[in-house]
């Protein structure tokens, strides 16, 4: 019953389109002798046939309208879903990137006042001790370099061995 | 014996409405109420309320701007003098002349009476400390700011030291003229050798004050553990909660509550202290709940008596930094 009146819906539809589109031939016809511009097309008001192979209707879409038109195939709920997803990701990066900016500013420079002097005082501390024990190693022989030896962990296994004097190199 | 070590920093003043003690560092002569080097106090003394949070309060940095140059020099066993320039874009600059002098009356090998505090400028805005110890109980104090030639503040305290307590009464501001100032009376008791009690009552009258006159009441409790401190301080106009941790002979952390009822508003504060003598460098450290971060590198250039001080303060809700670096000589 629906397809019969589809059909027949149809069938009444294309009557007339087919009478405007005699008369607009002849029309174009008349329009191609004067030297007019196709767009005489879209003033008459005609709908865009299933069958019709106007080159005149396809370029009134551009390529990003006819991939938009593709997605209409897609149910609304999975369009929707997608698209939040893809937006979430896309702000949830930017926020993602604005918040490592602030949060390695707040470590960096916090441990450039706190920690990194320390750091390089021990250091240089730690170099002196061993500069100091080289020396008296070199003065004193091996076995003064082991009994030197400081508490700050820094432990001779063993009697030095010789390749650490510089000397040698 | 009679050289006085001028520590860095002058200590906080006692309460609110009290004057500051001003510029002039007190010796380290006056911590004769104070526990020592050791977590444990001295007999069974507690010491005064004004030290109670004496022992965190030293870990924290006192952030300075700007450059300092300081020249101290000891002319005799007694007297002491400084020259201080600072050159800075917040604090105006500008030269002070400091002296110390020391008593001849003895106490023990590091304590001296009377001790007298000056700093002076070329304008003639001085700040001044008078201690003096009448005897084995009774100790005194006067503190003086005087600027544009008229007493800015002005603060008298005495403490009297008794067998397991200490009290002691201030008095700051008074004017006769315009009957105004500021009345505190401090006691605090050592209840057990670990724990100490006390309470502090402060009286502010005068015609500013709405009413005419007004008083605080609050309580302060300290408790003395193995390696640890921890004491607080109550009152209705808000709490103040202190705990200090030695962790090793490099290491000090402490951690500082304060509550402010009337404002609204409270700050967390956790500071830390690193002692390397070897490198002969003292650092301290601070974070604090308002988004700062701080710190201040002190370090003994030997074989010379010259220190090297850096200070550094980082505001990052503000997005404001202060620094400062000091050179003091002898």
């Amino acid at each position: 019953m629906a397809s019969e009146e589809g059909e027949s819906g149809f069938e009444l539809m294309n009557v007339p389109e087919n009478s405007e589109e005699s008369s607009q031939i002849k029309k174009e016809d008349k329009e191609a002798e004067a030297g007019t511009s196709s767009s005489s097309a879209l003033e008459s008001g005609e709908p865009v046939g299933l069958f019709k192979t106007d080159d005149d209707d396809d370029l009134d879409e551009s390529l990003g309208e006819r991939l938009w038109g593709l997605t209409e195939m897609f149910p609304e709920s999975l369009r929707s879903t997608v698209w939040s997803m893809m937006a979430g990701t896309v702000g949830s990066v930017k926020w993602f990137y604005g918040f490592s900016r602030s949060a390695f500013w707040i470590f960096f420079s916090s441990s450039a006042i706190l920690i990194a002097p320390v750091i390089f005082e021990i250091e240089r501390m730690q170099m002196e001790e061993m500069q100091k024990q080289q020396q008296r190693q070199i003065l004193l022989g091996p076995s003064a370099a082991v009994s030197s030896s400081s508490g700050m962990g820094m432990m001779m296994p063993g009697p030095p061995p010789p390749q650490q004097q510089p000397s040698q190199h | 014996m009679g050289n006085v070590l001028a520590s860095s920093f002058s200590p906080s003043p006692v309460t609110p409405p009290a004057p500051p003690t001003g510029a002039p560092p007190p010796p380290s002569a006056g911590d004769s109420f104070t526990s020592d080097e050791t977590v444990k106090v001295n007999g069974l003394n507690p010491g005064a309320i004004e030290d109670l949070h004496k022992k965190c309060k030293d870990i924290f940095p006192v952030n300075f701007e700007g450059a300092k140059l300081m020249v101290n020099k000891g002319l005799s066993n007694h007297f002491q003098i400084s020259h201080t320039l600072s050159m800075s874009s917040i604090t105006p600059s500008g030269y002070r002349f400091g002296a110390t002098y020391v008593g001849t009356k003895q106490l023990s090998p590091t304590e001296a009476y009377p001790v007298l505090l000056g700093d002076i400028d070329p304008s003639g805005n001085l700040n001044a400390n008078i201690i003096h110890q009448f005897n084995k109980h009774i100790r005194t104090k006067f503190a003086a700011q005087i600027q544009d030639s008229r007493y800015v503040a002005s603060q008298l305290t005495t403490d009297f030291k008794g067998h397991d307590y200490t009290a002691s009464l201030t008095l700051g501001n008074i004017d006769i003229f315009n009957g105004s100032g500021v009345a505190v009376l401090h006691y605090l008791q050592s209840v057990t050798p670990k724990v100490a009690a006390g309470a502090e009552l402060a009286y502010q009258y005068g015609s500013q004050v709405p009413g005419g006159e007004i008083a605080v009441l609050s309580l302060a409790g300290r408790y003395t553990g193995q390696n640890c401190v921890l004491s607080g301080t109550l009152s209705t106009a808000g709490a103040h909660i202190c705990y200090y941790h030695k962790g090793n002979d490099q290491v000090q952390v402490g951690v500082e509550v304060e509550t402010n009822l009337r404002l609204g508003e409270s700050v967390a504060t956790i500071g830390y202290q690193l002692d390397l003598p070897k490198a002969n460098l003292v650092f301290k450290g601070t974070v604090d709940s308002n988004w700062t971060v701080g710190a201040v590198l002190e370090k003994k250039l030997q074989p010379l008596p010259f220190t090297l001080a850096l200070s550094g303060m980082l505001n990052h809700a503000k997005n404001q930094s202060r620094f400062g670096c000091g050179l003091i000589i002898g």
